[in-house]
């Protein structure tokens, strides 16, 4: 019934009762949505597309602007032209194409200048019914400026009539210190729920997802502690190198780029107890809750990796890491983390949660996964393998229960089967919104959610600082591995010896192949 | 692991599943007796199922068919009269023949000592047939039980090898009936030597439930009354008597389905975990289960009987009183539905819901565990209830109803379901008939899926009460359409109990991709 393809207004008008119903949102009102750095990469490739597709598919308030905010002195047309290769416009879309960046305008300016600003909010002032319209911020910008531009942005942009809002883009610091310097300049202009910061894991169908699937199944309450759980593993793998962009990647390193925030952000959500509602700052305050329970990463718990060319790969699989140009000579940042957290708390106490994360491996996967204690007292003579439940997040979003099963036909030996809720086969009539697309459309709903607020990034970084800190002054080598390869052994040799068993026997059998 | 194996695979390790660590040596000669060779169960079923048996190599190499019956009959007789049923491929013709070159035939007569003594000659003019194991399958009448259980006692044993008495319902029709048969062939045999076939045992999914439950963790937790709001066992045939109502009114819906099949499956949903896989530690917490069961009473029992639908087609026309076979006026049930609690620590207050009928509106066998509301919902009374089903035909399948986020811009929870379609998961791998797998049990000494005597005396002992109630007040059953539902005072009394059908929810055929 539900997964019956709705038309575009069945949908616009059951999303608008699920998310403005009992809000003081008003349809009707005027909004702007400000991109500050309109002409770099993230507005280029991901925000101006992002704003496009819930345009095009009629998920924004009907008044609404667009106004790009950078230095370089450009036109709307020029921005239409660099964003067209990555808006996916249909040949029947054209004359929408033209709508939207008819609401668009551009404006350049410098960030550390106040008449820029001044300037800038004029011009939104003067855009229809622009003095009453609620504003959108959004920061497409390198950390270098953003104090600069916040500062400009409170000062001489913000609306007196409508509300403000401001969204933010990793990185958020790069330790505890500076993170918290920039929080406090934040809150010092705007409210806490005026701050926006993306993660855009936060984004994804599986990761919003887990709040039902833990909190609206009465099947997953009672086994979804230390009780049942041997192990929890989160794991982020892409299958490619830096290819040319590591000068960038160096200054983070994995754990910053992905452990930190996006596997973090997930076993948050696994671990939480539940919130006393859905609303923003019930989960949150569980989520925090969560991180303040997790005691720094101690070294010992930690392998660290870093990718080297194969010599029998093909193209970028012959490079390693430091055969990048852009990387420093000798560079020591690694490129595979594998972590392994407690959450010290009645629910979670002794159950290791194994952070995985890393490039250049054997390929792309971000999942979740739970695996369940032994049965007690088998009677099935050591034939059973553990039970675990997966939530893949990407490629091809699935749920699946591993569980054993009898043999099917004359046998009466368990065997290893799943329960299985692939999306595509599932939904296959349903689009899947990009994770850009739901966040944006939260914070024109006023949704934060799926956003971080002030205190989980200083729990975050809390727990990764001294670990950061430390291989940094000891220049910790990381341990080579090879490109396409699944990681240090070491890894698995850590998973192994915290209790995650890996027995090697399972085979996934897609169950929908015609 | 679910790659078609070669047959030669297949058997070793099927001979690696079944036969290690037993007594059982492959190369033993056996003789499988049919008792009532002529009738329609040894036609349509006995006959064929040995023929499956053989054909696929998973019965012992040595082994001899001999068919007894009063009638004067040869083998190609019987081979004729089972063919239709054997569903024999082009390519096994000469297979055929090696099969029925190992049948024999005997006739002579039910309480006749003297035809008995000329089968145990039979029996041991086979080749080694003094050393072989005797299998005796009685397809026969109940009312010649009693004298074909003797004379094989006392005239046709082996000596050197072991005797093992298959036998079919009816077990009686009340405690005091079944005891009495209990007592009989106790006398004679040993348990150890009686396997009561109920087919539901052998069916696959009712099979997998001891694995389900006690292989899984994740399981562990929740099947007890502290998860678990109600559990309903459903058998459903959408089809009348035609025309075979006579036989049926003597025994009725509740002795044909519930009292076996259905409190069988729900033995096995309510046990405590056994000590081991071994068939005695199992029926023993059968047993177990039974024994906390109290007698069912009228007031938590639906009883239905159809009638014909007049907008129906051909036999939905009909009602059970139509059949001509059926006396006039009988009030026998041709549906029930029963609510029984067992009243132990793990379900004390959990409705089990046993469901059964013909002439409804669709065939289906299935157990479904529904689960408790989530305590505490933070979704606005948006989510329905988890329910586990093992659908047991048709179409096998294990899914598990439950929540997920409705996928795209939403986050409202929407029903879905975690999914185990056999059809779809084992697209190769073949299911053999229950009567296959009971009959290699038997052979492997295996009476696990086989009905104790103390399990069918604490079966009876629940419905005989109601039983005897219905028949002495000629209880008139509730009618209900032919190709319905069955009667709406069923579905109210399911929901008395605390059963919540939402009707939101529909299965979703997933896409092949």
């Amino acid at each position: 019934m539900a997964s019956l393809p709705l038309s575009r207004s069945e949908v616009f008008g059951q999303l608008r009762k699920e998310l403005y119903d009992d809000r003081e949102f008003h349809q009707a009102d005027t909004h702007t949505f400000i991109i500050l750095g309109a002409s770099g990469d993230l507005a280029r490739k991901k925000i101006y597309p992002t704003l496009w597709w819930l345009f095009r598919d009629g998920l924004l308030p009907e008044e609404t602007y667009f106004v790009g905010f950078a230095r370089s002195n450009l036109t709307v047309e020029a921005i239409r032209s660099a964003c067209l290769p990555y808006m996916k416009v249909a040949d029947s879309e054209s004359k929408q194409l033209s709508a939207f960046f008819s609401r668009n305008t551009y404006l350049s300016g410098k960030y550390g200048d106040a008449e820029s600003f001044l300037k800038l909010g004029s011009h939104l002032d003067a855009l229809p019914s622009g003095s009453e319209a609620n504003r959108l911020f959004y920061l497409a910008l390198p950390p270098s400026v953003y104090q600069d531009v916040t500062k400009n942005i409170r000062h001489h942009c913000i609306t007196r009539k409508g509300w403000n809002r401001v969204i933010v883009e990793k990185p958020f610091g790069r330790d505890l210190q500076t993170s918290e310097e920039l929080s406090i300049h934040l809150s010092s202009l705007f409210t806490e729920d005026q701050i926006y910061r993306i993660d855009h894991y936060l984004g994804k169908e599986m990761v919003q997802n887990l709040m039902v699937l833990r909190f609206g199944n009465r099947i997953f309450g009672p086994i979804w502690n230390r009780e049942s759980i041997a192990c929890v593993v989160l794991t982020f793998k892409e299958p490619f190198g830096t290819q040319g962009r590591g000068g960038y990647f160096d200054d983070f390193g994995i754990i910053r780029d992905v452990m930190q925030n996006h596997l973090l952000q997930m076993l948050s959500l696994v671990a939480m107890e539940k919130p006393a509602s859905t609303s923003s700052d019930d989960v949150r305050d569980e989520k925090v809750k969560v991180l303040k329970s997790i005691t720094p990463v101690s070294v010992s718990n930690v392998v660290l990796g870093q990718y080297v060319g194969d010599p029998e790969g093909k193209g970028d699989a012959k490079l390693g890491y430091l055969d990048d140009p852009t990387v420093p000579k000798g560079s020591c940042t690694p490129t595979f983390a594998t972590a392994v957290l407690y959450v010290h708390n009645e629910r979670w106490d002794g159950v290791p949660f194994v952070l995985r994360c890393g490039k250049a491996l054997n390929e792309r996967k971000a999942e979740l996964r739970l695996q369940f204690t032994d049965v007690p007292g088998d009677i099935f003579n050591s034939q059973c393998r553990r039970n675990e439940l997966v939530v893949r997040v990407q490629p091809d979003e699935a749920i699946y229960a591993k569980m054993m099963s009898k043999k099917p036909g004359v046998y009466f030996s368990p065997e290893e089967t799943e329960l299985d809720l692939t999306y595509r086969s599932r939904y296959r009539d349903v689009k899947l919104p990009d994770a850009y697309e739901r966040l944006i459309l939260d914070v024109f709903c006023g949704s934060q959610m799926h956003f971080v607020r002030s205190d989980e990034l200083r729990e975050a970084w809390r727990i990764f600082t001294p670990l950061l800190h430390h291989i940094e002054k000891e220049k910790t080598p990381p341990i080579p591995y090879t490109y396409g390869s699944r990681g240090p052994a070491e890894a698995d040799q850590l998973m192994k010896q915290v209790g995650f068993r890996y027995e090697g026997t399972y085979k996934w059998v897609n169950p929908h192949a015609v | 692991m679910s790659l078609p194996l070669s047959r030669s695979e297949v058997f070793g390790q099927l001979r690696k599943d079944l036969y290690d660590d037993e007594e059982f040596h492959q190369t033993d000669v056996h003789i499988f007796i049919i008792m009532g060779a002529s009738g329609d169960l040894a036609k349509k079923k006995i006959y064929p199922t040995l023929w499956w048996l053989f054909r696929d190599g998973l019965l012992p190499e040595d082994t001899y068919f001999v068919g007894f019956a009063r009638s004067d009959l040869t083998v190609d007789a019987i081979r004729a009269a089972c063919l239709p049923h054997m569903k024999v491929g082009e390519s096994e013709a000469e297979r055929v023949d090696a099969f029925f070159k190992r049948n024999f035939y005997v006739s002579g007569k039910y309480d006749d000592d003297a035809s008995f003594t000329k089968l145990h000659e039979y029996l041991l003019g086979l080749p080694s047939g003094s050393e072989a194991n005797r299998l005796f399958y009685l397809a026969l009448p109940p009312s010649v039980y009693h004298n074909v259980t003797k004379n094989i006692r006392n005239h046709c044993m082996a000596t050197k090898g072991w005797n093992r008495v298959i036998v079919e319902k009816p077990f009686g029709h009340d405690l005091q009936s079944s005891e009495d048969l209990s007592n009989h062939l106790s006398s004679l045999f040993t348990e150890d030597q009686i396997y009561r076939i109920d087919h539901y045992l052998g069916k696959e999914m009712v099979q997998n439930l001891m694995v389900l439950r006690f292989g899984n963790r994740i399981f562990g937790p929740i099947w007890n009354r502290d998860s678990i709001a109600s559990v309903v066992l459903t058998f459903k045939e959408p089809f009348g008597t035609q025309g075979r109502g006579g036989y049926f009114d003597e025994f009725g819906i509740i002795r044909d389905v519930m009292q076996n099949h259905l409190l069988q499956m729900l033995c096995l949903v309510a046990m405590e975990k056994p000590a081991s896989t071994s068939s005695d530690d199992v029926r023993d917490e059968k047993v177990k289960v039974l024994k906390c069961i109290s007698p069912l009473t009228l007031d938590n029992a639906v009883l239905g009987q159809y009638v014909g639908n007049p907008e129906g087609e051909g036999d939905a026309k009909l009602s059970y009183l139509d059949d001509p076979t059926v006396p006039k006026g009988s009030t026998t049930a041709t549906f029930a539905t029963a609510v029984i609690y067992v009243n132990n620590e793990r379900w004390d207050g959990v409705p089990f819901i046993l469901r059964c009928g013909k002439a409804l509106n669709e065939r289906k066998a299935e157990v479904r565990l529904q689960f408790k509301d989530v305590p505490g919902d933070i979704f606005g009374s948006q989510c329905r209830r988890n329910e586990l089903v093992v659908r047991v035909q048709p179409n096998e399948a294990i899914y598990a109803k439950m929540m997920t986020k409705k996928p795209g811009v939403y986050f409202s929870p929407e029903e879905t379901e975690l999914d185990l379609t056999y059809g779809s998961r084992y697209k190769d791998v073949k299911l053999p008939d229950a009567y296959e797998r009971l009959i290699l049990d038997v052979f492997c000494g295996s009476q696990m899926h086989f009905v104790r005597s103390d399990e069918l005396r604490e079966a009876w002992r629940i419905f005989t009460p109601l039983l005897h109630q219905v028949e002495k007040e000629k209880t008139p059953p509730i009618k209900y359409t032919y190709g319905s539902r069955g009667p709406p005072e069923a579905d109210e009394l399911l929901q008395r109990v605390g059963f919540r059908y939402a009707g939101t929810y529909k299965w979703v055929e997933p896409h092949r991709l």
